[in-house]
C-alpha cells in the first residue's frame, strides 16, 4: 500500500490539466479576434433561471399592485378604493401568474438552449482524454450542427412540461389560498350581501328578513343601540336623505362555530362621513347566529374614528 | 516593452501556474479547477500591469480563481477516478476521501503532503498563516488516513 502522499502525487499529476504560458496567450488571442473561447460557463441552469423570471415578475406583479395600493389608500377616500383595490386584485391576478409562467418558460427554454450549446463546445476530445482549450466559431458551428441532428425535442418537451407544471400548481395553490386563515364561509358571506342590500337599499323589510327579532345596532362611540323599528321610522328615511351608500361588500372574515359567528370586514370605512361631521363609521363586528338551521344577523356593532 | 511584459509573465506563470492549478483544483475538482486556473491566468494577463504591483500576486489570483470558480457548475463528483495505468497507486478510496475534506484542508494537504509545496507557499496563496495551513494540512492528512484506514508509516 502507498503512502496518502504518494497518492496524492500522482493522482494530481495524472488528473490535474496544467496551463502553459501558450495556451494562455492563446486564449486571450482568441479573445482579441472575437473567436469563441471553448471554455464557456455552464452556470445558466434553466430550473433556476425558470425559478428566477417566475419570481422576478411575481415580485414585479407585487410591487406594481402595492405602489397602485399605496396611491388608492393616499386619495383619502377609504371604504371604496380598498375594496376596488381587492377586486382588481382578484379579477386580474390569473393574468398576471399566466405572464409569470410564460416568462419562466421562456427564460427555462432560452437558458437550455445556451446551455446545450455551452456543454457542446466543452465536450472533451475523445482521442486527447483532455479538454480543448479554445477553439474558433467555425468549429462551435460545426459540433453544434452535429449535434442537432440527435433528438434533443423530447428533453425540450419534458421540460417545458415539467415547467408549466410547476407554474400551474403554484398558481392553482395561490388561487386556492383563502385570502385569510378566517375566511368567512361561502353562507355567511351571502348573508351578509343580502343585509348590506338592505341597508344600501334602505329596505326594512329586506333587513328584517336577514335579521333576528332581537337584532340591534350599536354604536360604542355614540352609546346608542337602534332596533328594527327604529331603522325603519327614523334611522332609514335619514340615510336615504343625505345619499348613504355602504360600499364594502368583503372581504368577510368569521370566527366561531357553525351556529354562531362573529363577523367582519377587512379595515375599511363606509362612504359618508359627512353623516357626523367627518367621522368615519366603520362596520366593526356583526353577531351573527343560526335560528331555526338559517343564518341570521342578531347585532351589528359598529365604531368611528375621528 | 511588450517583450519584457511578456518575458515577466512567463517566468510569473512558470512559477505560480502550478500551485494554482493544484490548489484549484483540489478546493474545486479537478474539472472545474482546471477551468478557473486557464480563467485567472488569462485574467492575469488582461490585467498585468495591475497584477504586477500586488503585494501577493499568486495569492491575489487565486482569488480571482476562486470568483472564477463560483461561476461554473459545481459537478457531482469533484474528484472522478482516474485510469490505474496512470496513477497505479491511488487507491479507490482517496477520491471519497477527499471529498470529505474542507476547502481548505484539501488544497493544504494536496499542496503540501501532496505536491511538496512549503507552508509558506501554501500561506500566501491562501491569504492565511502558516499556523493555519499547518493545522489544515494535518488534520486534512490525518482524515485521509483515517478513511484510508493506512497509517503513517507505510513504506514510500
Amino acid at each position: 500500500m502507498s503512502t496518502v502522499e504518494r497518492q496524492l502525487r500522482e493522482y494530481f499529476d495524472a488528473g490535474v490539466e496544467r496551463i502553459s504560458v501558450d495556451d494562455v496567450m492563446a486564449q486571450a488571442a482568441v479573445r482579441e479576434e472575437r473567436l469563441e473561447p471553448l471554455r464557456t460557463r455552464r452556470s445558466l441552469k434553466p430550473a433556476w433561471a425558470a425559478v428566477g423570471a417566475f419570481a422576478a415578475t411575481i415580485v414585479a406583479i407585487g410591487g406594481v399592485v402595492a405602489l397602485l395600493a399605496g396611491v388608492q389608500h393616499l386619495t383619502g377616500k377609504v371604504g371604496v378604493d380598498a375594496a376596488a383595490i381587492v377586486d382588481a386584485g382578484g379579477e386580474t391576478i390569473g393574468i398576471w401568474l399566466v405572464a409569470a409562467v410564460a416568462v419562466a418558460l421562456a427564460a427555462a427554454t432560452v437558458t437550455w438552449l445556451i446551455r446545450r450549446s455551452s456543454n457542446n463546445a466543452s465536450r472533451r476530445e475523445p482521442d486527447q482524454g483532455k479538454v480543448m482549450v479554445m477553439r474558433t466559431i467555425e468549429q462551435a458551428e460545426t459540433d453544434a450542427e452535429a449535434t442537432k441532428q440527435q433528438s434533443r425535442w423530447p428533453m425540450i418537451v419534458i421540460a417545458v412540461l415539467a415547467v408549466t407544471v410547476v407554474g400551474l400548481v403554484a398558481w392553482m395553490v395561490f388561487a386556492m389560498r383563502p385570502n385569510s386563515p378566517n375566511a368567512a364561509p361561502t353562507e355567511v358571506v351571502e348573508l351578509m350581501e343580502e343585509y348590506t342590500a338592505a341597508w344600501n337599499s334602505f329596505d326594512a323589510d329586506a333587513l328584517e328578513a336577514v335579521v333576528t327579532p332581537s337584532y340591534r345596532i350599536r354604536s360604542a362611540r355614540l352609546g346608542e343601540e337602534m332596533n328594527i323599528e327604529a331603522i325603519r321610522t327614523e334611522l332609514f328615511p335619514y340615510l336615504e336623505g343625505i345619499e348613504w351608500h355602504n360600499p364594502i361588500t368583503g372581504p368577510y372574515y368569521a370566527v366561531g362555530s357553525p351556529d354562531q359567528w362573529f363577523v367582519s370586514t377587512e379595515g375599511s370605512g363606509i362612504e359618508g362621513s359627512a353623516f357626523s361631521d367627518g367621522v368615519q363609521w366603520q362596520n366593526g363586528v356583526f353577531t351573527v347566529v343560526r335560528v331555526e338551521g338559517e343564518l341570521r344577523v342578531r347585532e351589528h356593532f359598529f365604531y368611528a374614528e375621528d | 516593452m511588450e517583450a519584457d511584459d511578456h518575458r515577466a509573465f512567463t517566468r510569473f506563470v512558470k512559477e505560480t501556474e502550478p500551485r494554482l492549478s493544484y490548489a484549484l483544483a483540489a478546493a474545486y475538482g479537478l474539472e472545474v479547477g482546471a477551468e478557473a486556473t486557464a480563467d485567472a491566468l488569462a485574467w492575469a494577463w488582461e490585467h498585468w500591469e495591475s497584477l504586477q504591483g500586488k503585494h501577493n500576486p499568486a495569492g491575489y489570483l487565486y482569488r480571482v480563481g476562486q470568483s472564477k470558480a463560483r461561476r461554473y457548475h459545481r459537478p457531482r463528483v469533484l474528484f472522478p477516478a482516474i485510469p490505474v495505468a496512470e496513477a497505479p497507486s491511488v487507491e479507490p478510496g482517496l477520491t471519497a476521501a477527499l471529498g470529505s475534506l474542507s476547502k481548505n484542508q484539501r488544497v493544504a494537504v494536496v499542496l503540501i503532503h501532496g505536491m511538496a509545496f512549503s507552508e509558506r507557499e501554501v500561506a500566501d496563496l491562501l491569504g492565511i498563516s502558516r499556523w493555519s495551513v499547518r493545522t489544515h494540512a494535518d488534520r486534512g492528512l490525518r482524515r485521509i488516513r483515517e478513511a484510508l484506514g493506512v497509517s503513517a508509516d507505510v513504506n514510500r
